[in-house]
């Protein structure tokens, strides 16, 4: 089932135009700076607020469709979504919020609150069921409403901002049961964020959203080859290397492998930002751990600086400034060296 | 000659401050004072279980419950309408939900006679298609004491459903919820103590309805003839009596408040 959005909403003087499809199965990170339409994006597509114009569809059923008088509410939607302040009902059990959806979409009690216990045990939050809201910190709230959306299966998962309010002790752990959740899905899933990193490990793309429109949209690394404006060249366009590791290695793809700074154990991502990569025409001497040879794919400038997408063991961009890119004579097919150091590379699980 | 600062201020409010404030509590305080010393003890059980006083505790019961039930009933939905509508003359329809609350008591019975009686606005009507007259039944008491508690219903209910957070209720809607659902399963159990503190209210008025009541139901004792009537006849006949049906009116009001406690005592 594919969504396939063109979303006109103003509201207040703001103004969003934005068109954007996700695949079955596949997770869009729609990035963008505040202020640029990411949470009103959200709720048209859930359903709470209306299109001004354009088309939603997911699959064959069209959702809101204002030139055909077409509007499904909220809650026939199939739409899950997952808010940045949680928004659990402050009267239910924890188990009882999980099963309020579930409830809601026609499932016995028993059934629902056996359904919402599964759910939660998935979410690892088995312990909390007896417990209030109120009680909960905010990574366990997060955990609770990422069940409680999950549970009611929905063919679109929206998720706003889900890591953002999360205390940094109880990211990785969360970041890791997001990851795991999203990649099983078989439906597709938008992810709101202002992270970038968040926006690489979990997207497979990235819709990057400013003033109202989509001003780029692709896979990380073809952001960071190709960036549009300075949002996308400073926070979006990143490399992002997925890969097992053990010890100090990242390894990557077909045998390929990164040095790390710290040792790390499992599924791991490592999001290189183009600025952190240098170019010699020669082998360097020196630190940097990691040092490959490469060949220039492709040049774009972009402000004063150059992006440059070389190919070699490891695929990856750099940026250099202009007076460097002309001292390497930077050009399709001119071999040089790059180099990467280990203190660099951000690494994140998952 | 220093004033003291904060050391010397202990909280005390200047005497032209204190002394009207003594004499309203004394005001307030001394009757209930009468009450209670006038009150014998020894007898108060058997003045309370005469069978006047028995008859006309439970019709104050039946009637002022039914009244609470149907002003719940009929109230909520207003309540709702006053707090989310977006009808233009919203501000009208909370000017007459409020008014019998600062009308005369006896205006409003003598209304509902005009508009229930035999000969009244909707009376006639009731008369002649249905053979149903109201006045001076016991279906006209829950009436004068339904209307006299609406407007303490739909205050406080209204109030409470402003409070509840949308944002749940758009939660609900994407889980699934639809407007029923998400009715009374999240905003209903939001708004309740709001709810159950307009039906305290409510009710205590009900139960010390005496204008309206006297006016468009009557003082047929065991028909229409609730608690406040009854004190109210007692006093010329059976002092005592009146006493005793006056300290139980009296506990009542202490109870209600207690339950109320949270949201109106609170500073």
């Amino acid at each position: 089932m594919k969504l396939v959005a063109d979303v006109a909403v103003t509201s207040g003087g703001f103004a969003l135009r934005a068109a954007l499809e996700a695949a079955a199965g596949e997770v869009v990170a729609v990035a963008g700076p505040n202020g640029a339409g990411k949470s009103t994006l959200l709720r048209a597509l859930a359903g709470l607020v209306p299109l001004d114009a354009g088309e939603i569809r997911l699959g064959e059923r069209a959702l809101d469709a204002p030139a055909a008088g077409v509007f499904v509410p909220p809650a026939a939607r199939g739409v899950g979504l997952v808010f940045q302040d949680h928004r659990l009902f402050p009267h239910l059990s924890v188990l009882d919020n999980v099963a309020f959806g579930v409830r809601a979409n026609g499932a016995p009690r028993d059934t629902a609150r056996r359904r919402a216990a599964e759910w939660l045990e998935r979410a690892g939050a088995s312990h909390l069921a007896a417990k209030r809201p109120a009680a909960l910190s905010g990574g366990e709230a997060q955990r609770v409403a990422l069940a409680r959306a999950l549970a009611i299966e929905p063919a679109l998962l929206l998720l706003d901002e889900p890591l953002a309010a999360i205390d940094a002790g109880s990211k990785p752990a969360l970041r890791r049961l997001l990851a795991a959740e999203l990649r099983g899905r078989s439906g597709p899933s938008l992810l709101v964020t202002h992270d970038p990193v968040e926006a690489a490990v979990l997207g497979h793309r990235v819709t990057v959203l400013e003033g109202g429109t989509v001003i780029e949209a692709g896979s990380p690394a073809e952001l960071a080859a190709e960036p549009r404006s300075e949002y996308v060249a400073d926070h979006v366009g990143l490399n992002v290397f997925r890969g097992a590791a053990s010890g100090h290695a990242l390894t990557i793809g077909d045998g390929a492998e990164l040095r790390l700074a710290s040792a790390c154990e499992g599924a791991f991502t490592a999001v290189v930002h183009p600025r952190a990569v240098s170019l010699y025409p020669a082998r360097p001497d020196g630190s940097p751990r990691n040092t490959w040879p490469a060949t220039v794919a492709a040049a774009t400038p972009f402000g004063e600086c150059v992006r440059v997408r070389l190919d070699g063991a490891i695929p990856i961009v750099a940026e250099v400034t202009a007076p460097a890119a002309a001292d390497l004579a930077l050009a399709p097919g001119r071999p040089l060296w790059v180099s990467l150091k280990a203190t660099e590379i951000q690494v994140v699980p998952g | 000659m220093t004033r003291a600062g904060p050391r010397g201020d202990r909280g005390l409010p200047p005497w032209w401050i204190a002394v009207p404030a003594i004499v309203a509590l004394a005001l307030l305080g001394l009757p209930i004072a009468g009450l209670l010393a006038r009150a014998s003890w020894v007898r108060l059980a058997a003045d309370l279980a005469s069978p006047e006083v028995v008859a006309a505790l439970r019709l104050s019961v039946v009637c002022s419950l039914a009244a609470t039930a149907l002003a719940l009933a009929l109230g909520l939905p207003l309540a709702w309408i006053l707090a989310r509508g977006r009808l233009p003359g919203l501000r009208w329809l909370r000017a007459l939900a409020t008014l019998p609350m600062v009308l005369p008591p006896v205006v409003g019975g003598v209304a509902l006679l005009f508009a229930f009686g035999r000969r009244g606005l909707v009376g006639r009507w009731l008369a002649t298609s249905f053979g149903v007259t109201l006045p001076f039944s016991a279906g006209a008491v829950v009436l004068a004491e339904t209307f006299v508690a609406l407007p303490f219903l739909v205050g406080a209910a209204e109030a409470g459903f402003r409070q509840v957070d949308r944002r749940y209720e758009e939660a609900a809607a994407t889980l699934g919820a639809g407007p029923l659902r998400t009715l009374i399963g999240v905003t209903l159990p939001l708004a309740l103590p709001s709810l159950g503190a307009g039906a305290a209210l409510g009710w205590a008025r009900a139960l010390g309805e005496f204008g309206a009541t006297i006016t468009f139901a009557g003082n047929l004792p065991g028909v229409t003839q609730t608690l406040p009537l009854a004190v109210y006849v007692a006093l010329e006949t059976r002092p005592e009596a009146a006493i005793a049906l006056s300290l139980l009116l009296l506990a009542i009001s202490v109870a209600v408040l207690a339950v109320l406690r949270d949201r109106w005592l609170a500073p």
